[in-house]
């Protein structure tokens, strides 16, 4: 069991939703959506750690095997793939967008608030689920890495195709200026940080080819 | 928004001196202690704090920034184990962090003490610590004078009190202090790279000394402020803001902290062999690249204040010298996104300079062994190293978060997998991108082929009490009840 | 204390189900009741998947970025005042992100099928020794049994996150593979002083690349293109 796959970290979290709540919780996430395509300079964004997260709704009949009725609460589901330590995580969320995270959960049973931050953390280890398996089809880079080497691609090929007809001596000076613009995608991607409790998995976790 | 209340002043009779500040007292030496009974140990414990150990009360009313003339100077720092063979009551113990009840020996893959930082190749005394309980280092007592005759003599009295019925083994000691110029007889800021040391102190609230900018935490409106006390200290509010989490019983928390001891070695030949091999290859020359590894040059002078020149007005300004930020310099064309000060304090480097005010740790340490001038002959098996002190509410979120993800790696700084040049465990394999400037149109440099410069020979974790803590577990009055 | 709002969430079904997509990323998160009894040996199953992404079934398909599976064993008590919610059965939790190739609303649920049709081709036992601890499970499994079985116990809406929505998995890894042999050719290059040298290199260096495969899903990158 390890919520680690290279250097993404599997959080999953199951909130109860006080009742009556679960709508204004709905109408919340979606103007999260709405938000977050219109703006591409969003806090989480800039956060840059994140590469995948979702919020949503399970409600008491999405849980098919039981009775109607069984079920008492309309749950928040949460997941994420981040980098960093879960410590490191919920610390940034803490300091940096208390109040959008206030939002999405202070309509769960007993939220604490998300400052100061170490109730805000036993809230979440007491409705964290730990994960049997994951997988991360790129394991030795994270987020910025993606994204830097996304750009650095699309860069290279811009260039190549405007120089080839350049004189050796514009080609160079054309060189610099392209290496400029992408000296922040020039970072070494591969197993990342290491963990003592890991150590012995780590290095059967991440095969180079 | 919260608001946090002032604290107006600290009881500085009761914090023990080191932790506010470094003495101005140049010569230290490090005695390493083991507890051999329980009883008569404290009963020492308990003369040692009545009589030698020094308090923050120093720092009361000192105008003249010599800490009221004193000559020499005492603290005392524990070790679980230590904890432990004094006696503290399981409940107590177990309150104690994880980091910190394991040792740091035990946390070297997550510190990267691997391959020549390896446990086992600590300095002996470290490594008996480790490997045998008899010889367990339970009590770290650091000794700090004026000179070094004084350090003898004060040594010698201290030795007198730790003799046989004590309670207490001396295991050994190393000395550290400041360089003493042998022509002027003046000791000086410098460590064994070549580079001013000692320049960014942290401020926190309740430090009884006068506010200097570029020492606490930057504001949004680009004002600084005094970092939390929480941060330093247990017992107060830190940056969240609540009580950091702490040790039971409160008393025994207070006032106290968390320390990391490393012995750093440093290759000071492979050093300069790496500068004077890669200058050449560097537009801007040896001197620039060295400032580029730390982000200052090696007078000090920092390269976000100043690019192309070292700048003795600027760097000798107690309130210049540290007082910038990087919002003009986000893309590192003048301070590397990688190098060491960048690493070590991101100020708003990472565009929300809160990320940066909870992993900020005091520096109390000194440089150890004599320094070598440049042009002299070394070599790597020279005594050059620092005794590397940190102290910080939380190791966890503090010393070893830093020590993971920003010396180790570099995702934060958008260096991925690389390392700090100077403390990181490169092994000769390490990168560093110095960024380039659009607009004099220099290109990046790649700096390859790192070696380790520095590798830890020791050290573990220890907790600093206050004085108040000190009576206590003398007394045998420690109780979770 | 719950009105009947059934006719709303059937309503509000289409958009739960395109809220599953940002740009061209689709998260499938679906909830699984386990058979009683069978929780344990799913635990097991699981837990001897091969950790080694490379090694992992899931990198025998490219088109998922992340996948996770949790088993829930019983929901979390956060204390009075709140009622112990108790569930009769264990579930599995699974959320993947794959990649749809196309950015269109529309076609969520050609996506989604697209995607299990991939998943069945590329992993059936894996699927079946998984899933087939769970009630409802197709036996014979047969691809749209599948694909039915996972629409049935999908759980969409919500607010799906996606820090490069645009890119595919092969996309990321593909420029992640590029990068590392290209910052290979710009420590060569810092050694080169001709320009017309250093024209001619580049040139061969982006042939060279261009005809290198991309290493597998769920591998780092330590082989270089970049010769000696």
């Amino acid at each position: 069991m390890s919520n680690l796959a290279g250097k993404a970290y599997a959080i999953t979290v199951l909130s109860p939703l006080k009742p009556w709540t679960t709508w204004l919780n709905q109408v919340i996430l979606l103007r999260a959506r709405q938000a977050a395509a219109a703006s591409n300079d969003s806090s989480l964004k800039k956060l840059t750690f994140i590469h995948y997260a979702r919020w949503q709704v399970v409600r008491r009949q999405d849980w098919l095997a039981e009775e109607p009725g069984q079920v008492k609460y309309n749950y928040l589901l949460f997941f994420s793939n981040f980098n960093g330590t879960w410590d490191q995580y919920i610390d940034a969320f803490s300091d940096v967008v208390p109040s959008g995270l206030n939002l999405i959960w202070r309509w769960s049973v007993k939220f604490p608030g998300s400052v100061p931050v170490t109730p805000f953390k036993q809230y979440i280890r007491l409705n964290q689920f730990d994960t049997d398996y994951y997988y991360n089809a790129y394991p030795g880079a994270a987020t910025t890495d993606v994204k830097a080497a996304l750009y650095l691609k699309d860069q290279m090929a811009k260039f190549a195709e405007n120089s080839k007809d350049l004189e050796p001596a514009a080609f160079k000076e054309a060189y610099n200026k392209f290496l400029i613009n992408v000296q922040n995608s020039l970072m070494s991607t591969g197993t990342g940080p290491r963990f003592t409790e890991r150590h012995n998995d780590a290095s059967r976790e991440l095969k180079g080819v | 928004m919260t608001t946090q209340a002032s604290i107006e002043t600290l009881d500085l009779e009761d914090i023990q001196g080191l932790i506010m500040r470094t003495y101005p007292l140049p010569c230290a030496r490090y005695v390493y202690v083991h507890v051999n009974d329980n009883i008569s140990a404290r009963n020492t414990l308990e003369t040692l704090t009545n009589n030698h150990i020094t308090s923050s009360s120093v720092w009361q009313d000192d105008t003249k920034g010599n800490a009221n003339g004193i000559k020499q100077a005492l603290n005392i720092a524990f070790t679980f184990k230590g904890l432990m063979a004094l006696g503290l009551p399981a409940s107590s113990l177990i309150s104690f962090p994880t980091a910190f009840a394991e040792g740091m020996a035990k946390r070297k893959i997550l510190l990267g003490d691997e391959g020549d930082s390896d446990p086992g190749k600590w300095d002996k005394v470290w490594r008996d610590s480790n490997a045998d309980s008899k010889k367990a280092i339970h009590l770290w007592l650091a000794i700090f004078t004026a000179d070094e005759s004084t350090r003898d003599s004060y040594y010698n009295e201290l030795a007198k009190l730790m003799k046989t019925g004590s309670g207490l083994t001396v295991l050994g000691f190393e000395d550290a202090g400041l360089f003493k110029d042998p022509k002027t007889s003046k000791y000086l800021n410098i460590e064994h790279f070549g580079y001013r040391d000692g320049i960014s102190d942290i401020e926190f609230k309740g430090m009884p000394f006068q506010r200097i900018d570029g020492r606490g935490k930057l504001m949004p409106d680009g004002s600084w402020e005094p970092l939390a006390t929480g941060e330093f200290l247990l017992g107060y509010p830190d940056e969240s803001p609540e009580w950091p989490i702490a040790p039971i019983p409160h008393t025994l928390a207070r006032n106290g902290t968390f320390m990391a001891v490393r012995k750093l070695h440093q290759n000071v030949a492979s050093f300069r062999k790496y500068l004077d091999e890669q200058s050449p290859k560097f537009p801007g020359g040896k001197e620039l690249l060295a400032a580029k590894f730390v982000g200052r040059w090696r007078d000090g002078t920092p390269l976000t204040l100043s690019p192309d020149k070292e700048d003795p007005v600027l760097t000798n300004d107690a309130s210049l010298n540290n007082n910038f930020s990087y919002k003009n310099d986000m893309d590192g064309h003048r301070c590397p996104m990688g190098a060491h000060i960048r690493r070590m304090n991101p100020r708003d480097a990472m565009v929300f300079s809160k990320l940066a005010d909870r992993r900020r740790i005091l520096r109390r340490g000194f440089p150890y062994g004599t320094y070598t001038p440049e042009g002299q002959p070394v070599n790597d098996a020279d005594e050059h190293g620092i005794m590397f002190l940190a102290l910080n509410s939380s190791l966890e979120r503090q010393f070893e978060f830093v020590q993971q993800q920003w010396v180790h790696y570099g995702n934060d700084f958008f260096q991925g997998d690389d390392k700090d040049p100077l403390l990181g465990n490169n092994e000769g394999k390490g990168k560093m991108v110095i960024q380039g400037d659009s607009e004099t149109s220099r290109p990046p440099h790649i700096c390859t082929n790192l070696p380790s410069f520095v590798n830890t020979r020791g050290g573990d974790y220890f907790f600093i009490p206050s004085l108040t803590a000190l009576r206590q577990i003398a007394m045998g009055l420690v109780s979770t009840i | 204390m719950a009105i009947n709002f059934s006719w709303f969430y059937k309503l509000t079904k289409p958009l739960n189900r395109i809220l599953n997509k940002n740009g061209q990323a689709y998260n499938l998160t679906m909830l699984n009741p386990i058979k009683k009894d069978h929780a344990d040996a799913l635990r097991t199953t699981l837990a001897k998947i091969p950790v080694v992404d490379v090694d992992s079934p899931l990198a025998n398909f490219p088109l998922t970025h992340f996948a996770r599976f949790n088993v829930i064993d019983s929901l979390p008590f956060v204390g009075a005042p709140a009622l112990y919610d108790h569930l009769q059965n264990q579930y599995l939790v699974f959320s993947c992100v794959f990649d749809t190739g196309n950015t269109n609303w529309r076609s969520v649920g050609s996506d989604l099928d697209a995607y299990l049709k991939q998943m069945f081709e590329a992993m059936p036992t894996e699927i079946n020794s998984i899933w087939g601890h769970c009630v409802d499970f197709p036996e014979p499994l047969t691809l749209s049994a599948f694909q039915d079985f996972v629409k049935k116990y999908q759980i969409g809406g919500g607010f799906f996150f996606a820090d490069y929505p645009n890119n595919t998995a092969e996309e990321a890894r593909r420029a992640l593979f590029e990068q590392k042999q290209f910052i290979d050719f710009v420590i060569k290059a810092q050694e080169i002083s001709d320009h017309a040298q250093l024209k001619a290199d580049f040139y061969q260096f982006s042939k060279n690349l261009a005809d290198a495969p991309t290493p597998p899903p769920g591998s780092i990158f330590t082989s270089s293109v970049v010769k000696e």
